[in-house]
This record gives structure tokens, sequence and C-alpha cells, in this order.
């Protein structure tokens, strides 16, 4: 049987403009895709789309794909995820990085340790002082003895005090901010009351 | 009279020293890769690497451009080529880690690192599109919001 030409035309003009329409008219959807975390801990995310619909996304690249009217799930790879969202993963600002100082019982003196170790973190500070708009916070602990009003006036002084050590060791403390915890987070859990070197101490973190 | 003029010293003294750090800065940009800008109210800033970002800002990178802001919790942000990101609330107390962040992606892409108010609460944590609401429970995400073009 022979087709004829209009008939041909016709029907590639349909199939041409079908795919437009997927292409072009029909909205694309968003994409949520859930990122593994560095340390390996599980993480997950809850996606709730307007109509109400919702979908958990709790194995690492795995996506939610949300258009008005629905959400649809799909897996990718770290590799694929890495080339399309590449200036994503460039322009990511730098992680903070942590580095711990204890002290002596109910003051601002150091322990011997982390006296010998405070070089390693001026080093550190250092090597880093030309990271693009870097920002140090001192953060003070206290241990569970005495008081909370104690404790947070304590955990600022030796985020203060430790402040001023930079200081004095020639890093950049312009844009260092002090703060104090009190006794709101301790490293090692211990009964209310008890002493723990652990606890007292002071984080600074560079970001 | 002594009283008030002592009050009005230590209050200004309490506001010049808190000033730079808890003004009303919620984070800090800290990449910039071609043209990027930041909408506060009426004005539009050009935006540069160590620029303070606030609650109610809108960060624009245009095509082929790229950003990245630290906020004050150290929840990271980027945005890449084509995007627009609000600040719609940001709270923090460093003191007790309480807090709420909520940020729309208007159009373009986001990566989200959540931060220290989301590992403490992380129902505090809201990350809106076009047509949906991200809710997080400790974690890391990318959102792909296509644009009108």
């Amino acid at each position: 049987m022979r087709i004829s030409r209009p008939a041909i035309v016709f029907v590639l003009a349909g199939a041409i403009l079908a795919a437009l329409y997927f292409y072009y008219a029909r909205p694309p959807s968003e994409r949520v895709v859930l990122l593994p975390h560095p340390d390996g801990t599980r993480s997950a995310i809850i996606v709730q789309s307007k109509t109400g619909a919702t979908a958990v996304l709790d194995r690492p690249y795995s996506v939610a794909t949300i258009s008005k009217t629905k959400i649809g799930s799909d897996q990718t790879d770290e590799a694929s995820v890495k080339t399309r969202y590449k200036d994503l993963y460039d322009a990511l600002p730098a992680r903070t990085r942590s580095y711990l100082l204890y002290f002596e019982t109910g003051g601002t003196r150091l322990t011997p340790a982390s006296e010998k170790f405070l070089p390693v973190v001026l080093g550190v500070l250092r090597d880093l002082k030309d990271m693009p708009a870097s920002e140090l916070i001192v953060i003070g602990h206290a241990d569970e003895v005495g008081s909370e009003a104690m404790n947070d006036a304590l955990s600022r002084q030796r985020a203060l005090s430790v402040v001023n050590l930079l200081k004095a060791k020639g890093i950049d403390t312009t844009h260092a901010a002090a703060v104090g915890r009190g006794s709101r987070d301790p490293l090692v859990a211990v009964r209310k009351g008890a002493a723990e070197v652990k606890n007292r101490r002071v984080e600074i973190r560079l970001k | 009279m002594n009283k008030t003029i002592f009050v009005l010293i230590s209050s200004a003294a309490l506001l010049g020293f808190a000033g730079p750090v808890l003004a009303y800065d919620s984070g800090v940009i800290k990449t910039v890769r071609g043209q990027v800008q930041i909408e506060r109210g009426s004005r539009t800033l050009e935006a540069r690497i160590g620029d303070p970002v606030q609650e109610r800002d809108r960060v624009i990178a245009r095509r082929g451009s790229s950003a990245g802001i630290s906020m004050n919790d150290e929840t990271l942000l980027s945005i890449g080529s084509n995007s627009t990101l609000v600040i719609d609330k940001y709270r923090y107390d460093p003191v007790t880690r309480d807090g709420e962040v909520a940020t729309s992606i208007l159009k373009g892409t986001l990566r989200y690192v959540t931060g220290l108010i989301g590992r403490a609460k992380p129902q505090a944590i809201k990350v809106i599109s076009a047509n949906a609401t991200i809710g997080i429970r400790g974690t890391e995400f990318i959102v792909e919001v296509p644009g009108e073009n």
C-alpha cells in the first residue's frame, strides 16, 4: 500500500510536535537529591509537594522528582551528581575545621597536654590565614561542677582567654567571636556534678 | 541622672562591641564566580567575598556564575548558574544553638549542608522550592528548580 506524502508529513509533524511538547511545553520536574554525610552517619530528608504528596529520601543519591501534580523517585550516583552539579561542588565554602584544647579545673589554665598541642593548632591557623573571608569561632565549655550561671561565665572566660592567647601568638582575631556554652554540651556524659577534663574545653572552629 | 548616663554608656559599649558579630548578619559570602548580586530591600549590591548576608536577602547568581555562603551556625549553601536564593528567615543563638533557618530556591540549583541548628533541631530547618517543601533529618542535599528559560 502506498502512503501518501501528505500523510507522512502529517505524521512526522505530529511526532515532532509531540517531542517539542515533551521537551519544552511540559514543565520539567524539580529534583531533590540526598547526599551522603561526609562522616558516614545516616541522614534523610522529607520532600512534600504543594499538593500534599510526600517522599522520604534516606539512601545516598536517591532522587525525588517533583512536578505540580506528583512526586516520583529515582536513583542516581556520585559520579553523575558531581558532573551535573559541578558548579555547586566548586562553589561550596570549605567545611569547618575544629581543634580542642582542655583546661585544668575551675579556671582558664590549659592542661599540660593541651599546652603541648597548642603549637600544632597555631601552625594550622597560620597556614590557613589566607583562606577567603575566614572566621574564627572560639567556643568555651565547662564541666558540670558548679552552678549553671557560674559555668556560663567560666566557659566564656575560657573562650576569651583562648582568643587573647591566639592574638598574643600573632593570629589575626579581628573576625573571631568568643562564645561560652556553659555545661550544655558535654563531650563525655558524666553524672550530674562530676568533674571531667574532656568537658572542660575550648573548641577553636575555623570556617 | 547618673544612672541614665551609665545605662546609655553601657548600652552603647555593648552595641559597639556586639555590633560586627551579632548585628543582623546571618552569614558571609565565601565564594563568588562570575556575576553574583545581593538584593536587599530596594538596593542591589554586587556580592564580593567577605560580604555579609542578612535575613530577607535575595542572592542571585547569573548565567555561568555561582556563589557559596557560610551561615553563622555553619550551614553551608552553594548556588549554581542562573539561580535565585532567598534567606526567608534566620535566627541563631550561638550559646543555646537554638534557631530557625528558612530558605527558598526560586530557580536554579542549591546545595545545602545542614549546620549546628539542624544538628540539634532538624525540624527548625526548612527549604522551599517552587513546588515543594523540604524538611531534614540531619543532612546534605541538592535542589534543582528549572527556570522559565
